[in-house]
């Protein structure tokens, strides 16, 4: 990182601040950014962001500070990165209050929901933006199969990769899988610029199980 | 004062200070109970009015109430655990290394023509116990702090420690007097120890005193902790790091916002005098917990602000401080001045109360 004094743009959500530090890359994170809880920072990149792409946003995210290695906030990352996506291809009418939803919903899903429960919160994720997007509740019909099968889909995928858990494996096969139900159900086809292969964040796994993860090489 | 010794050379050990270690020693009528035990419900405090027996609490990761008298030899051994990898077969963490040090303690008991047996657990002659143990782990390093029965009463041990909760431990426990039917010289069991331990571990220890640091370190872990009964009666943890400095921690964002490195420029300004006596450590949130180095000491408060997202932060002591704003120069000074002071206050209290 090299000192800076220049105006530029965050990296993350856009804001224009004077920098006080810019990478070699020309990238810059604002302060209210560098100091952001994870849930803030999740809204705040994916109400700015204008990726089509859910894997670079979730990347993105996940190379914050605030996002650790394995957590909770996963669940709802990946959620918003999809509903961000959706509201950016201009598929559905997501707003503002879509990402709390998000959040609120991803919240409730345990750490060590997919040992305890048999539900991977990345999973859960996918469900929730679906229903988010489609306004599914308990009553609705189709709206509602759309949700659980969209979730069930990505617990399977998921299921395949094995363990100890790895959150950052799970949200990449959650946004693959959602890519493939969303232009299936609804024929969106979301933009795959960035390939989580090889994974970013291999060498800051202690318990990652290498080869035998299908992000790992 | 002598759960301050041990710990001292604990520290001292995994400072890298000094070599492993092996203290034995006596003291007069105590109990010793665990970090996690009940200072109400674990120990008979009738008995130990009655016998004019001390209570006291060792730090540890086990549950346990020891008894102590002139009749004990007690030993704690300060050891860096991966010396014990290559001295069993079919080695298990945590319980190999106890199982071990028991064999060598067993293995002295054995010269004087009685049977004993070791488990991770103790040492045992038929199916009473001589020997117990409270180890303390850090990281690798183990503190393994126990007590030998040679000429104890064994009906004050049994009643000192008789609860609702524990019942009576009379058949359980034995004294090598007991097993050979007369007083022992606790020098011969020390020399027979020593021996057992070396020949166990294949060794040959050195007699050495305490350094400079270990007796600086006793006196403060005595001040702020064992001579306290804010630890002894209430457990409340004090957070010393490695050689007993203040610890002022300061969490911050990476990189560090202009407010995180405004926080940063003034703890070190006013720490910038007492730095004989206080240890700054700059946490960066999501550079994980080995940016000190491989034993890495972060107090729980910090642990709960980065769980929080409480940024940034400055804990001294291990409570929390200050909390997402820059203190002025004169309070962020007065409440480390307060935490060196709180400590001094307590020791000239100490000396009134023992004057008195």
């Amino acid at each position: 990182m090299a000192p800076s004094s220049e105006i530029v743009a965050c990296s993350l959500c856009g804001k224009m601040e004077k920098a006080d530090y810019v990478c070699p890359d020309g990238h810059y994170i604002c302060e209210d950014c560098r100091l952001a809880s994870p849930d803030r920072l999740v809204k705040k990149v994916c109400e700015a962001t204008q990726e089509t792409d859910p894997t670079k946003i979730a990347i993105l995210l996940m190379k914050h500070p605030a996002i650790q290695m394995h957590g909770p906030e996963h669940h709802y990352l990946v959620s918003c990165a999809l509903l961000a996506v959706l509201r950016n291809l201009g598929k559905f009418k997501i707003d503002g209050s879509a990402f709390d939803k998000a959040i609120s919903r991803g919240k409730k899903v345990l750490l060590g929901s997919c040992g305890l429960w048999g539900v991977c919160g990345a999973a859960a994720g996918v469900g929730m933006a679906v229903s988010i997007a489609t306004k599914a509740t308990m009553m609705s019909d189709k709206e509602r199969s759309l949700s659980m099968q969209a979730a069930s889909e990505v617990l399977n995928e998921i299921a395949k990769i094995g363990g100890p858990r790895c959150c950052k494996a799970s949200t990449f096969a959650a946004i693959e899988t959602a890519a493939r139900f969303f232009e299936r159900e609804f024929g969106i086809r979301f933009s795959s610029s960035e390939n989580p292969r090889s994974c970013y964040f291999k060498v800051l796994n202690k318990e990652c199980f290498g080869n035998k993860c299908p992000y790992f090489g | 004062m002598n759960l301050a010794v041990n710990e001292s050379i604990f520290r001292s050990r995994r400072e890298g200070l000094t070599q492993d270690t092996l203290r034995l020693w006596q003291s007069p009528n105590s109990v010793v109970i665990g970090t996690r035990n009940s200072y109400g419900d674990d120990v008979n405090h009738e008995a130990c009015r009655k016998y004019c027996i001390e209570i006291v609490r060792a730090i540890s990761v086990v549950n346990g109430v020891l008894y102590q008298d002139m009749g004990n030899l007690n030993f704690a051994v300060a050891a860096d655990a991966a010396f014990f990898k290559h001295l069993i077969e079919d080695y298990q963490p945590v319980l190999s290394e106890y199982q071990i040090l028991n064999e060598g303690i067993a293995k002295g008991l054995q010269m004087f023509g009685v049977d004993a047996k070791a488990d991770p657990s103790g040492i045992y002659i038929g199916n009473r116990r001589i020997s117990e143990a409270l180890p303390l782990w850090f990281y690798d390093f183990l503190l393994f702090q126990g007590t030998l029965l040679i000429n104890t009463d064994l009906d004050i041990y049994n009643e000192a420690t008789r609860t609702e909760c524990s019942p009576e431990k009379k058949d359980a426990l034995t004294s090598l007097s007991f097993e050979l039917g007369k007083n022992i010289q606790i020098d011969d069991v020390k020399k027979a120890l020593v021996k057992g331990v070396e020949e166990r571990l294949n060794v040959r220890f050195e007699e050495e005193c305490l350094v400079e640091n270990e007796q600086k370190l006793i006196k403060k872990l005595y001040r702020v902790k064992y001579g306290l009964s804010k630890w002894n009666v209430n457990a409340h943890k004090f957070f010393l790091i490695g050689m007993g400095k203040t610890a002022v921690e300061v969490f911050v964002a990476y990189p560090p916002t202009s407010m995180c490195r405004e926080l940063i420029r003034l703890v070190n300004d006013v720490v910038s005098d007492l730095q004989d006596e206080v240890k700054v450590m700059v946490w960066m949130r999501g550079k994980g917990m080995y940016q000190h180095g491989p034993y890495p000491e972060m107090s729980s408060a910090l642990r709960a602000a980065e769980k929080n997202n409480v940024i940034p932060v400055i804990i001294i002591n291990g409570e929390l401080k200050f909390r997402k704003s820059v203190p002025s120069k004169e309070d962020l000074r007065k409440t480390i001045l307060n935490a060196l002071w709180f400590k001094r206050k307590k020791s000239s209290r100490k000396r009134v109360e023992k004057n008195a």
